[in-house]
């Protein structure tokens, strides 16, 4: 069967499902006027029928069809005039809208004029689609504008620790996230040890982030989608931002190459904080043979082929090092780099005005390298991972009731968890062989939205994973854990099956469209997770290791229910909603924490996880005012996440290290004018879960400590202030300059980042004494950044 | 040889660079009394056992046994009125509860008291059956006392720095045929009272199974420093000086003594290898003791 006939019976299999009706469409694109960047997320729709609408997707494209006629087709979109224009529909028309920034040199003025109800209307629950102009008002950590760290603020959704950008949705590790940039998976998403994101906010031009009610289209994680698309670059005009902060600077990029036709944009950013420390550390400072920093450089090409074809190409490379050279003893040197590289290259192709194509081929790599030397040791350690990527996705829309979106993608995943050499002198140690794991991953997705009744919209589909386990691999027969040596093995050849597993995951959106301005949603969604993170520590570094779903791993998988109310209010600037959610997840995965490290690379990795199973459930509020001088949200969530493991405290329930009671963020913006605004962010979380100490007891001379309840303690609660403020110094036609002003942590709060403990001897008084230390990493750290911007 | 704990360390270090800690106060819970066992048996050697109890987090303990409050600790600490047995399977040697004898010389050492075995002498290759028996409860456990291991040679390196420091490296061959577990100590003499564990120092053979082994000697120090050492100078630990004599005490055991004492270098709760609801271990060691190693003036 061909190509051809084999999508034509696809859509006529799926168009049975609709009764077909003489319809026409008017689709386009909607673009930046200025930069001609695509916009996602605007609303178009007629206003003679509120019902007929959509939302651009991801490559600005939209359609509506509806009956013959004479409509006002209107598109707005925040921070941007609107558009209103009669059409026409007596045929398929093609109505490309250009949309006016209200301010673009000041970084975007959030005014919104019409109508913005995207919230109450769209069948997905749970997902935020966050704006870059606000973004950039958000006041941040040593003043780098980070999207991390603001979807952190949105409820549900918990920061990893103070300064992190590793975030925990609902209850899930910050491995069950999945990151894309432009459609490709992000491994890790940190620089400096998690301090900064590796998406540099001069590139970034939407995130969504989706808490739960994930369409059929994403898969892989269990527990949310962060989307984030980059610039495709100003096809009109050269244009670029050059920021010089504290800590980095950065420089960006855009223009055409050939003008209405392709475009490029670029950007870098360094951070020299190695440069910055030196002149501040004492001579005979341990932290003097310190030296840290990253780099990341971005890239994308754009190029319209013709009408009907669209080729991007998306680099990413960003990298970063560490060195410790301790000048105490004679002590020795540990190198330690990490990074991201990213190769996207994406075709979309227009069949209709009513059938989009997109293919997509990615390589995607994540590696880690450690070297040090100590006495007569030399280590060299690496681990990594490594995804080729190729899938498409095809969007069919029949009239403005009925989207269908079909797609595939395949994954050749290769994992390197553990390559170790060791030398002691002269001896090269028996590390393990390098070891690797390589798996398939085959998935289809089928979904369907369709609005049933004007009240009542249903986004459903299936979608369905193959993951195999695949050789070559050495699988090493252990007797126990404590006798690894000498051990038999079974040797698969390259592409032998291991094991394999079918993944169905039923997902399903409904909306109930109570008013103009109330909604009520509800979402179930069933997720596998086919790779796992095995973190060494309780904070998140980049030592930690991925590898697959194995024979000895069985897939993660959460189900999760969500209920919503939706309510917008004064014209649909003030947008509210109240989510209930409940998530039961299973074969979650944990290092054993009875495992010496050392023998994880041993044998192989997947000897060292324990399965259990987990439970979320909470309600979060959200107030979000959208428009006017004063701008800002209100979040809270309520929720509670627990564990159980057999090896656990005997399988009794425990709660997640990070469960969390209660969590506030507030987020209030004000533009005093068009030189000045000013916002100010206030978190407050309860306190996360921890295991301490109940008591210690002295072998051979030294103490040992006995733990108690596992994570049955609380840290004390975390809250801090931030305040910035942007000054627009000067505007010209071709240059503007912005100064940021931010202050993080205002009332210098020491919010607990650990607690540590110390047993001294008291020289004085003989006595053993056991004291217990607060650590806190950022007091108030006031910062300035300036940005440059020109065209 | 933690390297992986070490490269986690190197990210601690960041954040202690840029952190400030202040001292607090934590509700611990309730605390859960349990008893201590640490027993040991050597080749060529009586066994030995001590038992204490354990300590709430947060209380300090007072080791100054000639004080009114030291005397309460050591009442509160060490389990005196237990009934300790070791059995090689034909003999029964019930151990004595007794002041160790350097208290009364004045000098140091860990435990000030203990239970003396004097029937049994430890002999290589065979097992020995400990029993304890306090307020109605039986805490068992078996150790066997392996072969131990003479190291092909030990130097000296001494610092690029300066003319004092130095440390000790040892050079072993494995035995292919048998897993082996490896520790050591060592005694300075005229500065230590005793022999200390070195750090860095405990092994088991997955890396190195049937290999020639070179490893560095770091000197260590138990946690009860100022006793156990008659200069004690913390900031040099890890490494020897010019001028010191060093004895090493090398040392081999059986898989479960090892699990014990790798298992109190996690972060989790030791595995106690004593049956019943106790903590410690009940090991016995195969040893090896250097000759006197004199480390010269620097060349």
């Amino acid at each position: 069967m061909s190509f051809k006939n084999t999508i034509a019976l696809i859509f006529f299999c799926l168009s049975a499902t609709y009764s077909f009706c003489q319809t026409y469409t008017v689709s386009g694109t909607v673009r930046d006027k200025d930069s001609g960047e695509k916009l996602t997320g605007a609303n178009i729709y007629f206003q003679e029928d509120l019902k007929k609408g959509a939302a651009s997707d991801i490559n600005g494209k939209y359609s509506i069809s509806s009956e013959q006629g004479t409509y006002t087709l209107v598109c707005t979109f925040i921070g941007y005039d609107t558009v209103v224009q009669q059409i026409n529909l007596n045929k398929n028309l093609k109505a490309d809208i250009r949309l006016k920034p209200l301010n673009n040199l000041m970084g975007g003025v959030e005014i919104k004029v019409t109508r913005e109800d995207q919230n109450v209307r769209s069948p997905e629950v749970s997902s935020i689609e966050i704006s870059m102009k606000r973004m950039e008002k958000i006041p941040v950590l040593f003043g780098e504008k980070d999207i991390l760290k603001t979807i952190q603020l949105l409820p549900g959704i918990q920061a990893g620790g103070e300064g992190s950008n590793t975030f925990h949705v609902r209850g899930g590790g910050s491995d069950q996230n999945l990151i894309l940039i432009d459609g490709a998976t992000v491994y890790n998403p940190s620089h400096a040890a998690g301090f900064f994101s590796i998406f540099n906010s001069d590139i970034v031009n939407s995130a969504e982030v989706i808490k739960g009610g994930m369409a059929p289209e994403y898969g892989g994680r269990m527990s949310s989608v962060l989307n984030i698309t980059t610039l495709d670059g100003d096809k009109e005009q050269f244009k670029g931002i050059v920021g010089i902060g504290l800590l980095s600077s950065r420089i960006q990029a855009e223009g055409p190459i050939q003008r209405d036709k392709s475009s490029f944009s670029f950007a870098a950013r360094r951070t020299y904080a190695d440069v910055v420390m030196k002149p501040f550390l004492k001579p005979n400072s341990p932290a003097k043979g310190l030296g840290t920093y990253f780099y990341d450089l971005n890239g994308k090409l754009s190029f319209q082929l013709s009408k009907k074809d669209n080729i991007f190409v998306t680099g990413y490379h960003g990298k970063d090092f560490f060195r410790y050279n301790a000048n105490v003893y004679d002590s020795p040197f540990m190198d330690l780099n990490w990074m991201n590289t990213v190769g996207i290259i994406r075709w979309n192709h227009i069949f209709s005005k009513k059938l989009f194509l997109d293919v997509s081929a990615n390589i995607t790599d994540y590696q880690i390298n450690v070297q040090g030397q100590e006495q007569l040791y030399k280590l060299q350690y690496s681990s990594g991972v490594r995804d080729y990527v190729g899938k498409a996705d095809l969007t069919f829309t029949p009239d403005s009731l009925n989207k269908f979106k079909v797609g595939a993608s395949y994954t050749y995943h290769i994992f390197t968890p553990t390559a170790l050499s060791i030398k002691t002198g002269s001896t090269s140690l028996n590390a393990n062989e390098q070891q690797k794991f390589y798996a398939n991953d085959v998935s289809s997705y089928i979904q369907h939205d369709i609005q049933i009744t004007p009240w009542l919209e249903v986004l459903y589909g299936l979608r369905y994973n193959h993951f195999s386990f695949v050789g070559p691999f050495k699988r090493y027969i252990i007797d126990n854990v404590y006798n690894l040596n000498n051990v038999d093995s079974i040797m698969y050849g390259r592409g032998d099956v291991i094991k394999s597993y079918n993944l169905w995951e039923p997902r399903i959106n409904t909306r109930f469209q109570l008013s103009e301005t109330q909604s009520v949603k509800a979402s179930y969604t069933l997720n596998n997770q086919c790779l796992n993170l095995a973190a060494l520590m309780d904070i998140s570094t980049p030592t930690d290791i991925w590898l697959p779903s194995t024979d000895l791993l069985h897939p993660q998988r959460s189900h999760q229910f969500t209920v919503g109310y939706f309510q917008n209010f004064l014209d649909n600037t003030i947008e509210t909603s109240v989510e209930v959610y409940y998530k039961k997840m299973l074969y979650l995965l944990e290092v054993n924490p009875d495992i010496n490290p050392l023998s994880m690379f041993q044998t192989n990795l997947d000897y060292d996880f324990i399965s259990g199973n987990g439970q979320s459930y909470g309600i979060e509020l959200f107030a979000n005012k959208t428009a006017g001088k004063f701008t800002g949200w209100v979040a809270y969530t309520l929720s509670w996440t627990t564990r159980n493991f057999d090896e656990i405290m005997d399988g009794k329930t425990f709660y997640a290290r990070y469960d969390r009671r209660h969590d506030v963020s507030i987020m209030l913006n004000y533009e005093l004018n068009k030189k000045w605004d000013f916002s100010v962010v206030w978190v407050f979380a309860s306190g996360n879960a921890a295991t301490i100490p109940n008591s210690y007891y002295i072998i051979n001379g030294n103490l040992y400590i006995e733990y108690g309840e596992h994570n049955g303690w609380r840290m004390p609660d975390y809250h801090r202030l931030d305040l910035s403020a942007n000054w627009n110094v000067f505007q010209r036609k071709m240059f503007s300059g912005i100064l940021n002003f931010s202050i993080y942590n205002v009332y210098n709060r020491h919010n607990a980042f650990l607690v540590s403990y110390t047993i001294s001897k008291n020289e004085e008084n003989n006595k053993i004494e056991v004291h217990a230390y607060q650590v806190s990493l950022f007091p108030i750290l006031p910062s300035v950044a300036f940005t440059l911007k020109f065209r | 040889m933690k390297y992986p704990i070490k490269i986690l360390s190197c990210f601690l270090l960041i954040i202690l660079i840029t952190s400030c800690a202040q001292e607090v106060e934590i509700d611990t819970g309730d605390f859960v009394p349990r008893i201590v066992i640490e027993g040991y048996i050597e080749n060529d050697e009586y066994p030995w056992v001590n038992i204490t109890n354990n300590q709430e987090f947060f209380k300090d303990i007072n080791l100054d046994f000639t004080s009114e409050e030291g005397i309460a600790t050591l009442l509160n600490l060490f389990v005196m009125d237990a009934e300790v047995t070791v059995t090689d399977g034909t003999t029964i040697d019930t151990l004595e509860f007794m002041i160790v004898p350097e208290i009364f010389e004045g000098i140091y050492v860990w435990p000030p008291v203990k239970y003396q075995g004097s029937k049994i002498i430890g002999e290589v290759g065979k097992s020995y059956d400990m029993k304890v028996v306090h307020k109605d409860k039986v805490y068992t456990a078996t150790t066997t006392i392996t072969e131990p291991l003479i190291p092909d040679s030990v130097w000296v390196e001494y610092s690029l720095k300066n003319d004092k420091d130095c440390w000790i490296h040892v050079r072993i061959h494995d035995n292919p045929d048998e897993y082996n577990y490896y520790n050591c100590y060592s005694k300075r003499l005229g500065k230590d009272n005793y022999f200390t564990e070195c750090l860095l120092c405990l092994w088991n053979d997955q890396f190195f199974n049937g290999l020639d082994f070179e490893a560095t000697v770091y000197r260590g120090s138990s946690f009860t420093f100022a006793m156990d050492t008659i200069e004690s100078n913390l900031s040099d630990i890890g490494q020897y000086a010019v001028g010191d004599t060093v004895i090493l005490k090398v040392l081999t055991m059986d898989a479960a003594s090892f699990n014990f004492w790798q298992s109190t270098e996690q972060s989790n709760n030791p595995h106690s290898n004593i049956n019943g609801d106790a903590l410690g271990v009940w090991c016995g060691y195969g040893v090896y003791y250097t000759d006197p190693i004199i480390i010269s003036e620097k060349p």
